[in-house]
Order: structure tokens, then C-alpha cells, then sequence
């Protein structure tokens, strides 16, 4: 009893300094396919605020069983203490830096997607207007749902990897140029890796625009293992304004760890591939159009070379037009010698779009803007897509490729009506080839190659549609109903007759949601959502589907 | 003794302030400063990202009005992963943001801040009068910045 009112005494004195903000998360969800899930997520930061310092808890509690995606958990899932001056400070815990533009460190936590790479140690940073540094050490622990291991689930990891990282990183601004520098190394004990990586960075903002490059290099080494692996990479970025056009270039090439495509994928045996903590620019367009999202790339470090071209501005006061294009392919284009082995030619300092590189090519067309009276809003555009994603074969008798063809329409509108309420339709529409490309090589003179394509699917071309409707009243109640379609049959795709496999070709659902006020949120949602590729700032996972089911949401900020 | 710390948060809650937490930031331009050098007697604080759709609607309807009031500062948090600069600014140059003394965008590449706002999901909008939080909003409807402006002009002219 004496230590609790001693508490609350000592508490009691720093009331007017102390700052608390709580954010409580409560889910659950019921599908016919079990994807099933409990959650309840507490997170609390308690600051205290002092004339020249503060200091800063955060703690953030878990309990899940199951967790929509990723383990268990029970207790205390992340915490932060940090401790703030001016120009520098100490954090220990959980921490997140994030170095240069994240070639060689962005540690990220996005829990829908159970990515986090954050390190439980201690960050140092120190900052003035023309310096900064930044130190970390730590313990890192991720999980990956992979099909390189036995055990694959798309919602629970197979695969761990521990590692433990330490490093610095240094800023300067003199003569109108940023440099940059960081050096990073990462031990897997259990795995006997050790890697070293460094980073150098220059960039330089003028009156119309700027330009930035950064170079890696990694090495890694693993005990037992007779050869060193070496890789590097650089991105280089432009962006022009003139007058209220805004031209961006960016290139990349990276070549941290070239594998053939027999074990390009096999992530547990790729001891040279770049880390999650390296995250580099997207490279690519994020789309946020739903089914324009299931075809997002993400940057392939260990190999890629890769241009992106962006031109936006507005075609009056009311109304913007952007143009994006962007290619992208390995460093090689891979083919077959005798007995089958694969060999490497490398490619020249463009993406190419030999079918052996896996080549991708996209070109979108977005316009946006509002009516003269403002009361509506448009987003549409149009989007072609073009990929080789599978080199199966590329001998002299015959090559095959599998490939993803895509011509995508959306579209955008909402509605204000100037009472209380408002209005959103999103229509989108997909023509989708996908499967195999296979060409028999004629060796006969006048008889040309022979030229053949083939879909798991019942389909040649897959018809996908989405539609959504939504209706706000008074910033209270939100209603959406939303369905998908396509023509094709997937059960063709389910291999290992996986009795939880979402065979359906239509997916309809409805949600309520109800906003006590700013921040108490409750949502309920019936229904059915198609799975597939889910990104969140360039990372992507796939996500099962959620057949049948509901789920409820609340959220609250306990303030 | 998890109680007595369960308790002791519940008591602080009871009585603590709202203020804005003085953080180093990092600017568009790569200047470093901190949050309190960026207020005003009243300050529209709004986090965002280029894929926010919401939050650029935000923006539009939010910069029609700014410029009227003189003791009120705006600093747009940006969310998106550093990598994405280029993206950032063509947005800005583009929709022409009025970036001055009293217009700034902050980017918040390691999260710092959106993690101590609890800024998920996106936008999330702040008033603050002499560095002390006065509203939040999650969420943007169109429409939503009518009741935005009676708030900052109930605050600057009360």
C-alpha cells in the first residue's frame, strides 16, 4: 500500500509535465475457410516534458489467438523508452531508423502485413543544422511465410531468422550538397552469416529541382562455405520542375546477389540476398486502385536494373494529369547450354525486354481533379501492364515463360451533395492474361517456330471487375457494399487440394461503420474478400482470401 | 506491481495536457529544426502520404483557406517511406502548396512521429493553441473542412 501512494505522489507531481495518449484496437473475424482471428492490440506513450529534455515511453500490448496474420502473442508486444534533447538522443527498445533513402537500413513495422524489422537495442542520434549521426545496435527477429520450406501457410510463418546488427551512420551538408555514409554489419549466428554493408549517398536540391544518388555494397560470408558473396548497387533520381510540371527520373541497378532461375526464389539458401532491413525506393508506381494493387512490383535488390519516368502537372485549375512509365528487368538474360544448365549474359545498362530477363514494362495514365464548384471529386486513368515473371526454359529447341498481360481501367468519383451527405463509386475493370508462353524453335528451314500460350485457368483472358458504393452521413455512419467478379475458375489453381482454397469467382460484401465521435471508431463487415498480393508502401505480402465471413473492428483512442 | 502501473496511467491520464511533444524534424528541403520552431499561436498539424487519397482532398480543401489567418501556422507530416522524395515533391510542385514561414512539411521518415500520434490510419488532423492539442480528426469527408475552419476560427478569435 505505502509504494502505491508513494507512486501516486510521485506521479501526482508530474501531472502538468506528463502527456498520455492511448490507442486500444479490438478485431475479430469468422470465415467459412477458417481464416479466423482475435485481437486486441493496447498501445500507451506516456511523455514527460521538461524545459530542455523529454522523456518518452512507449508501450504497445498484445493479445492475439490467433492473430489475423503472423504468431500468438500474449503481453507486452513492443516498447520504447527514449530520452530526447535538443540535438540529440537515446532510445532503448524497439527501434526504427531509417538511413539515407533506405538502401542499406528502413527498419518498418506493418503489422497487417506481420513485417517488422525493427531492433530491440539502443539508437543514438545527434543532429545539428549541418550534421547529423546516428548509431544502432540490436536484436532483430523475422518471420516469413515462405514456399522455399515445408509447412507454407500464408498467414503463419515457416521460416525465423535472428540477427544481430550494429552500425553507423553520418550526414553532411556543406558547399549546397548532402553527403551521406553508413556502414551497417548483420551476424546470423545460428546460420554462421556474417554480413558487412556500406552506403554512400550525395545529393543536391538547385532552384528547379534536385538530384540524388546512393551506392551500396554487401558482402556476406558463411562459415564452411568456400566463396565470399559480393554485391552492389546503385539509384540515381532526378526531378525537374518547370513551372508547375514536375519531371522525375530515376534509375537503378542492383546486383547484390545474381542467382539463376532455378534457385532465384529460394530465399533460405541465398545467403548473399539483400536483407528486410534494406529497403530501397519503390521503383514503381503504388497503386491504390484494388485491382491495379494486386499487380504492384516490388524492387528486386538482388538483381534488377530498372528505370522510372514521371511527368504530372495540371492541365488547368481544377484538373491534373500524370504519366508514369517504367521498366524494369534482371541484369542477365538467362538460357539453357547442354545438359540443361543455366548460363548468363549480362544485359546493357537498360532494362531490356528480352523474355529471358524477365522483363516488366508498365505505362500508366492517371487524371484527377474536381469539379468548378469542388462538390466532386475524380481519380481515373488507364494502365497496361506487360511481365515475364517465370523463366522455365530457354534452350535451342524450345523456350517457356510465364507471363502476366494486363490492360486495367478505374475510376473514382465522389459526390458532396452540400447537405450531410456524401457519396463514393469505384469501378474498375481488367483484362488479365496469364499463364504460359511457350515456343518450339523450328531448326527446318521455311518452317517457322512454333508459337503456343496456355492458362491454368478455363480461360485465355481472365475478366476481372470491381465495383464498390459507399454513402457517408454526418461523418458518423459510413455504408459500403462492395463485389468482385471474374470469369475465370481458380479452383484449377488450388494444386495441393487445400480444403480451405477459395474457389469462388464472385466476392460480395457490406460494411457498417460508426463513428462515436473522433476517435472511437466501430466497424462490422459481412462478406467476402478475394486474396491476393496486399502492399503497404512497396512491401508486399499475399493474403488469403476471407470467405463467408465477418469481421468486426473497434478502435479507440483512449485520450 | 503491473496494478499499481495500470492505475498510476489512469491517474496521469485523469489530469495530463495535450501538448505537442517538442521532436526534431526533418524537412522537405533536408533542413532539421524542431516541431515547436514550426507552430504558430495556432497550428493545423495533418498527416499524410502521396497514396492517401483522403489526405491530398485534405490538403486541396484546407488550402483554400490557410492564408487567411495570420497567426496560423500549417505543417503537413509526411508518411511515405523515405524512398519516395521524388514523389513528394512532384505532388507539391504540382498542386502549387504554398510552402513558406508559415507552411511547412515535415517528413517523417522513420515514423518517429506517426507512431507517437498514434497517426494510423491516415489522415489524421490536429489543432493545437499555444503547442497544447485543442482537436483531433481521423479521416477526411468532403465537407469536413467546413468544420476545420469554424474550429481555427473559433480559436483565433475567441
Amino acid at each position: 500500500m505505502n509504494s502505491l501512494i508513494t507512486f501516486f505522489l510521485f506521479f501526482s507531481t508530474l501531472y502538468s509535465q506528463v502527456n498520455i495518449t492511448n490507442e486500444l484496437e479490438v478485431r475479430y473475424g469468422d470465415s467459412a475457410n477458417d481464416y479466423n482471428y482475435n485481437e486486441l492490440i493496447f498501445d500507451t506513450r506516456i511523455s514527460l516534458f521538461k524545459p530542455n529534455y523529454m522523456i518518452e515511453g512507449i508501450l504497445s500490448f498484445e493479445r492475439s489467438n490467433p492473430p489475423e496474420i503472423g504468431l500468438d502473442e500474449r503481453g507486452l508486444r513492443k516498447y520504447l523508452i527514449g530520452y530526447y534533447k535538443e540535438n540529440w538522443s537515446l532510445e532503448f527498445g524497439d527501434i526504427y531508423q531509417t538511413w539515407g533513402r533506405g538502401l542499406i537500413l528502413n527498419q518498418l513495422d506493418y503489422q497487417n502485413l506481420d513485417f517488422d524489422t525493427g531492433a530491440e537495442g539502443v539508437g543514438f542520434k545527434f543532429s545539428k543544422p549541418n550534421l547529423s549521426v546516428n548509431l544502432i545496435v540490436g536484436d532483430l527477429a523475422l518471420s516469413k511465410s515462405t514456399t522455399s520450406h515445408s509447412g507454407y501457410n500464408p498467414r503463419i510463418p515457416n521460416y525465423f531468422i535472428d540477427q544481430f546488427i550494429y552500425g553507423a551512420d553520418f550526414n553532411h551538408f556543406i558547399n549546397g550538397f548532402n553527403y551521406g555514409l553508413s556502414i551497417l554489419a548483420v551476424e546470423e549466428n545460428s546460420q554462421d552469416i556474417n554480413h558487412n554493408l556500406s552506403n554512400f549517398r550525395i545529393g543536391k536540391d538547385y532552384s528547379a529541382g534536385d538530384i540524388f544518388l546512393s551506392l551500396i555494397r554487401k558482402d556476406s560470408k558463411k562459415d564452411n562455405f568456400d566463396q565470399n558473396k559480393q554485391g552492389s548497387g546503385f539509384y540515381l533520381s532526378n526531378t525537374n520542375y518547370l513551372s508547375n510540371w514536375s519531371i522525375t527520373t530515376s534509375y537503378r541497378s542492383m546486383k547484390i546477389d545474381i542467382n539463376d532461375p532455378i534457385s532465384r526464389d529460394n530465399l533460405s539458401e541465398n545467403f548473399g540476398n539483400a536483407l528486410d532491413i534494406q529497403r530501397s525506393p519503390t521503383g514503381y508506381y503504388l497503386h491504390t486502385f484494388r485491382l491495379l494493387s494486386r499487380t504492384t512490383q516490388e524492387v528486386n535488390l538482388n538483381d534488377e536494373i530498372g528505370l522510372e519516368f514521371q511527368v504530372s502537372g495540371p492541365l488547368n485549375s481544377n484538373n491534373i494529369v500524370a504519366i508514369n512509365f517504367m521498366k524494369s528487368s534482371s541484369t542477365k538474360q538467362w538460357y539453357q547450354i547442354l545438359g540443361g544448365e543455366w548460363a548468363g549474359k549480362e544485359n546493357s545498362f537498360f532494362p531490356t525486354s528480352d523474355n529471358s530477363a524477365y522483363p516488366f514494362e508498365e505505362i500508366y495514365l492517371e487524371f484527377s481533379g474536381y469539379s468548378k464548384n469542388g462538390n466532386i471529386y475524380y481519380k481515373t486513368g488507364i494502365d497496361f501492364q506487360n511481365e515475364v515473371f517465370n523463366v522455365l526454359s530457354n534452350s535451342s529447341e524450345n523456350k517457356s515463360y510465364e507471363i502476366n498481360k494486363s490492360q486495367t481501367v478505374p475510376l473514382l468519383l465522389s459526390f458532396n451533395t452540400g447537405s450531410k451527405w456524401s457519396f463514393e463509386m469505384q469501378l474498375e475493370y481488367q483484362k488479365l492474361k496469364t499463364g504460359f508462353k511457350n515456343i518450339i524453335i523450328s531448326d527446318v528451314a521455311g518452317i517457322d517456330d512454333l508459337y503456343s500460350f496456355h492458362s491454368l485457368l478455363s480461360e485465355k483472358y481472365q475478366i476481372n471487375k470491381f465495383i464498390s458504393l459507399s454513402t457517408n452521413f454526418n461523418q458518423k455512419w459510413t455504408f459500403n457494399f462492395s463485389v468482385e467478379t471474374t470469369n475465370a475458375d481458380e479452383s484449377k489453381l488450388n494444386n495441393d487440394s487445400n480444403e480451405n482454397f477459395d474457389s469462388s469467382n464472385s466476392w460480395k460484401s457490406f460494411g457498417v461503420s460508426y463513428k462515436f465521435d473522433t476517435d472511437d471508431t466501430l466497424q462490422v463487415f459481412y462478406g467476402s474478400v478475394r486474396g491476393g498480393l496486399d502492399c503497404t508502401n512497396g512491401v508486399c505480402r499475399y493474403i488469403q482470401s476471407f470467405d463467408d465471413g465477418l469481421r468486426i473492428d473497434y478502435t479507440s483512442n483512449l485520450n | 506491481m503491473k496494478k499499481i502501473l495500470l492505475l498510476c496511467i489512469l491517474f496521469c491520464s485523469l489530469f495530463s495536457q495535450d501538448k505537442l511533444p517538442n521532436y526534431s524534424v526533418k524537412l522537405l528541403n533536408n533542413n532539421s529544426t524542431t516541431l515547436n520552431n514550426l507552430t504558430d499561436e495556432v497550428t493545423l498539424i495533418s498527416f499524410w502520404a502521396t497514396w492517401c487519397l483522403p489526405c491530398i482532398k485534405e490538403i486541396d480543401k484546407i488550402n483554400l483557406f490557410v492564408k487567411d489567418y495570420e497567426n496560423l501556422s500549417v505543417i503537413l507530416i509526411n508518411t511515405d517511406k523515405v524512398g519516395e522524395i521524388p514523389k513528394v515533391k512532384r505532388l507539391v510542385n504540382t498542386k502549387k502548396y504554398p510552402i513558406d514561414e508559415k507552411y511547412h512539411i515535415v517528413m517523417d521518415y522513420n515514423q518517429k512521429l506517426s507512431r507517437s500520434f498514434n497517426a494510423q490510419p491516415i489522415p489524421l488532423t490536429l489543432i493545437t493553441k499555444d503547442n497544447q492539442i485543442i482537436y483531433r480528426k481521423r479521416g477526411f469527408n468532403i465537407g469536413d473542412e467546413i468544420e476545420i475552419k469554424n474550429i481555427i476560427e473559433q480559436v483565433i478569435f475567441e
